[in-house]
Formats: C-alpha cells, sequence, structure tokens
C-alpha cells in the first residue's frame, strides 16, 4: 500500500549532492506523469537546473533540465504543478543568478528537452510557491488559474503576503495579477513570513494561509498570526480573498491561531526553522479545509492541525501536535482521508534520528494510522548548505491515492525504511554501502529525494470507482463501505443490507426493494422514489424518521447466502487466537473482517500493519472457501 | 549544423559542449532510455573514450549512451566519431544531445584534447580579463558590513561581511582601479550565508591568503548597488573570484600568458 523509492536515477549512481526541499506535482490527467524538485545541478554544470520526472507512476525516475538557471547552480526555490487537464506544467522558482528574482514558467511538455518559457520576472520575491487547476465546467471551462504564494517585498505598507494570480496562464502571454492578502499591519517585522500557500477546489474556492507577522525582536523571535483567507470564484473579483473576516475584528482573514511565537533561523536537526505552513481541501467538499502550521510549545518547535467543516469561519483546537517536527504537508483524497506527511526529530546527539512519518485519517484525528516512511541518521552527512532537509516538502492526492516526495540521509540500511524502499542508483542493502555507476567503488552518504505513495485499500476502491448497475449484485454493506456521489448506484436489490453507518448521497437511488434498517441514516439531500415509504415532503432534520419495520439480516458472498451467526469468528479456528481482540473493535463476523478497513485494525487493536493486512486476507480466504 | 554557418573551433565546441567522447554509431531509431521519443535522430552510440565529462559520469567509458543528433547532423551506423554533446535525459541510462560531431582522425582527436585540458586555465584568464583588480594577499580583519537599506527578512539573505585584506602584490589594475602607489589593503563584501543560494560564494576567515580577482568592467557598478557596497569596496560571490595561495604561483603565471 506504500510505496518508497530513492529518485536518483541509475546513471548518477556516483552523485553526492545535497538534494533538499523536495516538491512534487503529478499529474491529475495522467496519474502516472509526475516530476519531483530538489536542491539538484545540472550533472553536466548546464545553464538549465533539472527536474526528476517519471512516467511510470513513480518506480522509475529521470533527470530532465529546463528550469532557466545559471551553470554548474541548482536552482533557487522551486515549486511546480500541472494544470488538471492535458499536459501544461507551471512552475514557480526563485532564479539564478540573483537571490529574489521570481520566475513563473510553464511547460507544453515536462518531459521534452529544451528551457521552460518565462511568465512572469521580477524582482524583490521570496519563497514562491505555485498551485494551478483547470476550470472543470461553464464560460471559462479549460482555462487554467495558477496562484503563486510568495512575499513580494515591493508591497506597500510591510504588507507583503501576496498571491500572484492567473485566470488563463494557458494563453500565449497571460496576465498576472499581484493580489495583497494581508490586511492587518505588521508591527515591527515590517513584512509578513515567507510561507503563503494556497489550496484550490474545482468549484472554484480557493483558500491561502500565511503568517501575519507583527513583532519581530532584536534576537529574531518572530510574533505571528496564522491567517487564512479565501475567495470563491477563482480569485477573480474586484475585491479578491476577503470572503472570510475575522469575527474580533471584522477585517478580511480570518485568524486561526494568534500570537505564536518562533525564532527565525532557529535549528533543528541540523536544518533551520523560521516557519512552516500548509493547508488542504476537501476535493469532494470544499468546506472542508484543513491547517498545519508551526510555533514553539515550551521551547519545542511543534506542528498544530486544525480544521474547518464551514468554509473556515470557524475553526477546531489542535486536532493533532507534533513536537521537534517541520515540514506539514497536508493532502486529502476522494474519500475524504485527510493525510498528514511531516519530520520529526527523536533522541539527541549522535543517536538523533529524522523521522518522516505519514498520518492517515478519516476521523479528523480523533484516530489514524501512523506510518513511519524512513529513519534516517539527523547528524550525518554534514550541511552542504541550508536548508539541510527543506523550507517544506509537499504532498499532493489524485482521486484515492497520495503522492508525496521528502528528503533524507540516502544511506541504503533497509532498516532506515520500515514500509520498505526501492532504490535506482547502484547500491547494497547488505553493506549498507551507495556504489557509484562501476558498481564498485563506494560512494558517500548524502541527501536525497525518496517519493512515496499510499493507495487505498481494495475494497473502498471497488466501491468509489466502480459503476455498480441494476445488474449489480451487491453483497452485504459494511459499516466502513461510503456510497460516494461518483458511486453509480442506479438499483439496489432486497438483497442489499444498509447497516447503520452507511451514507447515502444525493445521487443513490432507493427503490420499492431496498431494505432500510431502523438505523440507516437518511439525509435531507437524498433521493427517495415514489414507491419508498416516506412522504416526498417530510423534513429530514436530526435522526431521519424511518419507519420501524423487523429485518431478517443475512450475508450474501457471490451467490451464497449466509445467516449472520453462521459468520460468528468464534467458529473458525485459524481466527482463534483474535476473536476477543476483534470484538473489542466491533468486529465479530467474519464478513466484517473481510471488508475492515486495516487502519482501524492498526489504531483501535493495535495491530502491525502486517499483522493487520495478514487477518483481512486469511478472514477474505477463509469467505472464498466458504462460498466455494 | 547548418552548412551557411562557420564552422565553429574545437575551442569553441569545447566550451560550449560538456560531454565530449569518442564513439561508435551502433544503432539508429534507438534508445537506452524508455522515457525517449525515438526518431531517425535518435542514435545508440557506444562510448569508446570520454575527453570531457563531469566524475560523475566518467563510468559511462565502455557503456551504450542515447544520442539525440540536431537538424542536419548525418552519421553512419558502424563508424566512429567524436561527439561534443550537452546532457539531456540522466535515468536507467544515459541520453545526450549533439552540439557537433566530427570523424575520428587523429588530428582532431588531438586536437580536441589539447583544447579541454586547456579549458580551466581558459576560465581563468576570462576571469581576469574582466577584472577591475587582480591582487595577492592575507585577510587581517572580518567584520559585520552594513546592510543595503531596505534589506527585507528572507531566508535567503547574503548576511554581508566585510574582510580587509592586506594587499601583497598587484597582478593586474583596470583604469578605474589604478591606484598609484599600489593599494596597502583593500575591502571585500562578501556573503557569509550558508544559505543555499551562497553557499558556493567565497567566505575569508582572518589569515586566509590568496589571489582575489576583483570587480567586473561591465558588471561591477550593479553588484556593489545589489550589495549596498562602497564604491571602494570590491563584492566578491563567484567562486572564481578567489584562488587558495597553493595556486597562486599557477594563476600568476596564466596572467602573464
Amino acid at each position: 500500500m506504500i510505496k518508497v523509492v530513492n529518485v536518483i536515477p541509475n546513471a548518477l549512481s556516483g552523485e553526492t549532492n545535497q538534494d533538499s526541499e523536495p516538491n512534487i506535482t503529478v499529474n491529475p490527467a495522467n496519474p502516472n506523469e509526475m516530476a519531483i524538485s530538489a536542491f539538484t545541478p545540472d550533472p553536466m554544470g548546464g545553464s538549465n537546473a533539472p527536474i526528476f520526472i517519471s512516467t511510470d507512476g513513480g518506480n522509475t525516475w529521470a533527470l530532465n533540465s529546463i528550469v532557466p538557471s545559471q551553470s554548474g547552480n541548482a536552482t533557487g526555490d522551486i515549486t511546480f504543478r500541472f494544470g488538471s487537464t492535458g499536459s501544461r506544467f507551471y512552475a514557480g522558482i526563485l532564479r539564478r543568478p540573483g537571490s529574489l528574482r521570481l520566475n513563473v514558467l510553464r511547460s507544453a511538455n515536462f518531459s521534452a528537452p529544451g528551457t521552460m518559457t518565462v511568465l512572469v520576472d521580477r524582482t524583490q520575491v521570496d519563497q514562491p510557491y505555485i498551485q494551478a487547476a483547470t476550470v472543470p465546467s461553464g464560460a471559462d471551462s479549460g482555462k487554467d488559474r495558477v496562484y503563486v504564494g510568495l512575499n513580494d517585498f515591493a508591497a506597500t505598507g510591510g504588507k507583503t503576503a501576496t498571491v500572484e494570480r492567473s485566470l488563463d496562464a494557458a494563453v500565449a502571454s497571460p496576465t498576472f495579477t499581484s493580489i495583497r492578502i494581508e490586511k492587518r499591519g505588521t508591527g515591527t517585522a515590517g513584512q509578513n513570513g515567507p510561507q503563503i500557500r494556497s489550496t484550490v477546489h474545482s468549484d472554484g474556492t480557493v483558500y491561502a494561509v500565511f503568517y501575519g507577522w507583527r513583532a519581530f525582536s532584536a534576537i529574531n523571535v518572530v510574533t505571528s498570526d496564522v491567517v487564512v483567507v479565501r475567495d470563491d470564484n477563482w480569485g477573480s473579483g474586484s475585491t479578491p480573498f476577503t470572503a472570510l473576516t475575522d469575527p474580533a475584528d471584522g477585517v478580511a482573514g480570518r485568524r486561526i491561531a494568534t500570537a505564536v511565537q518562533f525564532t527565525w533561523n532557529g535549528t533543528l536537526g541540523q536544518d533551520r526553522l523560521g516557519g512552516d505552513l500548509s493547508i488542504a481541501v476537501d476535493p469532494n467538499n470544499s468546506s472542508t479545509v484543513y491547517v498545519a502550521f508551526c510555533d514553539v510549545q515550551s521551547g519545542a518547535y511543534t506542528i498544530h492541525v486544525r480544521q474547518s467543516t464551514d468554509r473556515g469561519a470557524n475553526w477546531s483546537a489542535d486536532l493533532k501536535t507534533i513536537t521537534n517536527a517541520k515540514n506539514p504537508a497536508l493532502a486529502i483524497n476522494s474519500v475524504h482521508r485527510v493525510g498528514l506527511a511531516y519530520q520529526r526529530v527523536t533522541g539527541s546527539g549522535a543517536a538523533s534520528r529524522w523521522e518522516t512519518h505519514l498520518e492517515l485519517t478519516i476521523d479528523a484525528f480523533t484516530t489514524s494510522a501512523d506510518s513511519v516512511l524512513a529513519t534516517t541518521p539527523a547528524n550525518l552527512p554534514a550541511p552542504q548548505f541550508l536548508p539541510y532537509l527543506g523550507d517544506y516538502l509537499h504532498m499532493a492526492t489524485v482521486g484515492l491515492t497520495f503522492y508525496g516526495v521528502f528528503s533524507a540521509n540516502n544511506t541504503p540500511d533497509t532498516a532506515n525504511f520500515p514500509q520498505g524502499v526501492t532504490y535506482l542508483r547502484n547500491h547494497n542493502f547488505t553493506t549498507k554501502k551507495l556504489l557509484a555507476l562501476n558498481g564498485t567503488t563506494e560512494v558517500p552518504v548524502s541527501i536525497d529525494p525518496f517519493f512515496f505513495s499510499h493507495s487505498e485499500p481494495f475494497v473502498t476502491q471497488i466501491t468509489h470507482l466502480t459503476g455498480l448497475t441494476s445488474l449489480t449484485r451487491l453483497t452485504a454493506l459494511t459499516t466502513f463501505t461510503r456510497l460516494t456521489q461518483l458511486t453509480q448506484l442506479t438499483r439496489l436489490t432486497k438483497l442489499t443490507l444498509f447497516t447503520h453507518l452507511t451514507q447515502l448521497t444525493p445521487l443513490t437511488h432507493l427503490t420499492q426493494l431496498t431494505r432500510l434498517t431502523q438505523l440507516t441514516r437518511l439525509t435531507q439531500l437524498t433521493r427517495l422514489t415514489q414507491i419508498t415509504r416516506f412522504t416526498p415532503f417530510t423534513p429530514f432534520q436530526g435522526e431521519p424518521a424511518v419507519e420501524a419495520r423487523t429485518v431478517v439480516p443475512f450475508i450474501r458472498f457471490g451467490n451464497t447466502i449466509f445467516a449472520p451467526e453462521e459468520l460468528d469468528l468464534s467458529r473458525f479456528a485459524e481466527l482463534s487466537g483474535a476473536v476477543e481482540e476483534l470484538a473489542g473493535a466491533g468486529i465479530t463476523r467474519l464478513h466484517q473482517l473481510v471488508s475492515a478497513d486495516p487502519y482501524m485494525l492498526i489504531s483501535a487493536i493495535g495491530y502491525s500493519r502486517e499483522d493487520a493486512w495478514r487477518l483481512i486476507e486469511l478472514a477474505q480466504a477463509l469467505m472464498r472457501g466458504l462460498a466455494h | 549544423m547548418p552548412k551557411s554557418r562557420k564552422k565553429a573551433s574545437v575551442e569553441e565546441l569545447s566550451a560550449q559542449a560538456q560531454f565530449v567522447f569518442r564513439g561508435t554509431v551502433r544503432q539508429r531509431g534507438a534508445a537506452t532510455l524508455d522515457q525517449v521519443a525515438l526518431s531517425r535522430e535518435t542514435l545508440i552510440v557506444g562510448v569508446e573514450e570520454i575527453l570531457k565529462s563531469p566524475d560523475v559520469l566518467m563510468d559511462f567509458e565502455g557503456m551504450d549512451i542515447t544520442v539525440q543528433l540536431a537538424r542536419g547532423q548525418r552519421v553512419e551506423v558502424g563508424k566512429t566519431y567524436i561527439f561534443y554533446t550537452n546532457g539531456w535525459l540522466y535515468g536507467q541510462g544515459l541520453a545526450v544531445q549533439c552540439v557537433a560531431l566530427s570523424p575520428d582522425a587523429d588530428v582532431d582527436r588531438r586536437k580536441a584534447r589539447v583544447s579541454l585540458e586547456a579549458a580551466p586555465a581558459r576560465a581563468v584568464q576570462e576571469r581576469a580579463k574582466r577584472a577591475e583588480l587582480v591582487v595577492t594577499g592575507q585577510v587581517t580583519e572580518v567584520r559585520e558590513a552594513s546592510p543595503p537599506a531596505k534589506t527585507p527578512i528572507t531566508e535567503h539573505d547574503p548576511a554581508w561581511q566585510q574582510a580587509v585584506v592586506a594587499v601583497d602584490t598587484v597582478e593586474q589594475t583596470a583604469s578605474r582601479a589604478v591606484r598609484k602607489p599600489k593599494p596597502k589593503q583593500i575591502v571585500v563584501r562578501f556573503a557569509s550565508s550558508f544559505d543555499v543560494l551562497w553557499s558556493k560564494a567565497p567566505k575569508f576567515s582572518v589569515g586566509q591568503a590568496g589571489v582575489w580577482m576583483l570587480g567586473d568592467k561591465q558588471e561591477g557598478a550593479k553588484l556593489r548597488a545589489a550589495a549596498g557596497a562602497q564604491k571602494s569596496e570590491f563584492v566578491v560571490v563567484d567562486p572564481e573570484d578567489f584562488y587558495p595561495m597553493e595556486s597562486a604561483e599557477q594563476v600568476k603565471a596564466l596572467l602573464k600568458k
């Protein structure tokens, strides 16, 4: 389910660069196409900096030097995104030579040779962080919207947080407009922080988050608000990004945390600190948005995760805090699963480690499944420059799958990668040595970018992607089955069993033969047919008024129908050791275990990932045996 | 290369091309990497001898790589050429784009070798030509430099410092920098930052000695303005601006050529 790949290609087996501050983009129109960037110079010292490209879903990677730069140097800061359709590829960089020179770039083909086209070229800008989306319908259908969050020192009044926006970036000479999103004073700081991050929903909702610096002390202590802004129409109106106001002062920009503090240029595990932000909107519900930010709590640099379910108007308290950690990256997939990737330091001195985590949750971090992607020495190698691992990393989703990248010490030691790892560069896992292209010369350890992806369990994929027709025979739907708007349920038969947690969406059609239990939840938007035993105008508020009925439950698997008690776990000797634990998690029958969410088993019972999967696979084998 | 253009010299090609090798054409319309879109100009070439390459790619000697010819370049399968190329794709294998090629004659190979060996020396001479002043000396003091006006807070702050250099010899002057008698000391403004954008810029500490190639006849004023430097200061941000004392005699000899 989790794939980790060291992306340094075999041809560059001898490289020892500090390939830090990685970013990633995946083509929504073709998820096999993806690109990764890092502070990697052109291997031949050419004047274009390279990006890592993959056209096979991240299994193999190659470098393609297409980013305008300076001979022999990596580019400065770089982030990039595909549009939602086609293969148009956009980047925001700090271009060399120079230190604060913004370039916004475009390419029609990220794997072709050549140099990306320059769309914007100006100075006095820091940390450009790009997002792109293609308008899916309406008058502007097909137009690429591009948003570059950046710290623009040319802004007046010290309100430097800016979104550079184009409403049609695919045309030959697109127009970009600088939108100042800070509406409050920045006090003694005289500017905002460098992190300005945005997230775009296909319905035209665009959120951005930034550090509203309020003070900067003589000893480099930053005092800041964390501010979220929103626009409901692609940032296109006369007063863009002012849809959210703060209830306390009525000013545009909702403060989700105030007076947070951290030290500018602090340190953690050989890397530097100076603020971290990430923001992600639910691709199936633009009202739900998550933010991660960092500050110092009791002396420890700390990640906080908060959530809003009403378009940013109100925010939760901390759903999650992680100390001694940085580089949070949030993403949400098409079935509402939220992913948080981050890097934290554990231990101290020579025993200190950089751990890279991927944490997934379906219930706003009430429970979550935490996977350690890498645990590598934090004191080696020595830094070649700062940032050591990066001022940020990135994670994205396409459909159900999470895609991300992180940088870490590249020692080929399988113990450092608990989820497994693939190296494309020459290596020896037994001797834990990197090897040059000749396969014999030892290569020193350095910092490399690692791609990772996470796919949803198979059961969920079937429900989401399969078009179910009237002829489809549905077996029992479990408590974890989600019927989404994309699930084409045209007709459910009397054999369909709905449990109390089955969620029906506006597009779910229920027929006269559908059996509803007393606990089936119907929302106000659920479409009911004329034969359904409810009046068409029944206002469903709170718990729906459902007619009490006697339900004779059964479970169907293939062509075999079981009475529920036939599937009691206690009847299967193979599962005898796990019956009590599973019962504690509410799983008492075989069909429940067959379609259980492994992450629930991990979080609720404490199983290892391997044990959870082994158990589910065993249950599936038993069920197949029974059905035959 | 189009016939109408003047043929580039071996020196020019050596400067333009980062990967120069002698190789034999094995196959046309084929590649060693999956990512390469095939055409008649796509070749698999066996690398027999590498004449110029970064260290990390030297092991490609003896291996097959992909060469993408430019329009108008002609080769025959089975024949050996000297390929002047630049990098394109680095994946499971290597793909390069051909700048120029010539038949594998002894004389061409010899010319290429001589030219490539002379390339580092040419770089020193070219830097010296642009310099306003070239001196040898030793750093006697390092101090904080006043930043340019309106310096923002950014992780890419160069963190300017000044190094005071006691001048030992003046190796070269340009009109703007001529001072008679020779300057006893000069002030060099350098980026002390360890940030990725400045990490390759020379850093100085007290006692450090070497050769400084200072200023730039074309860009000097712009560099000073960007760094907030006084007219009397020199801004040093390029690795080619400073050579340690161990290389001093070699550098001085090159300046006399």
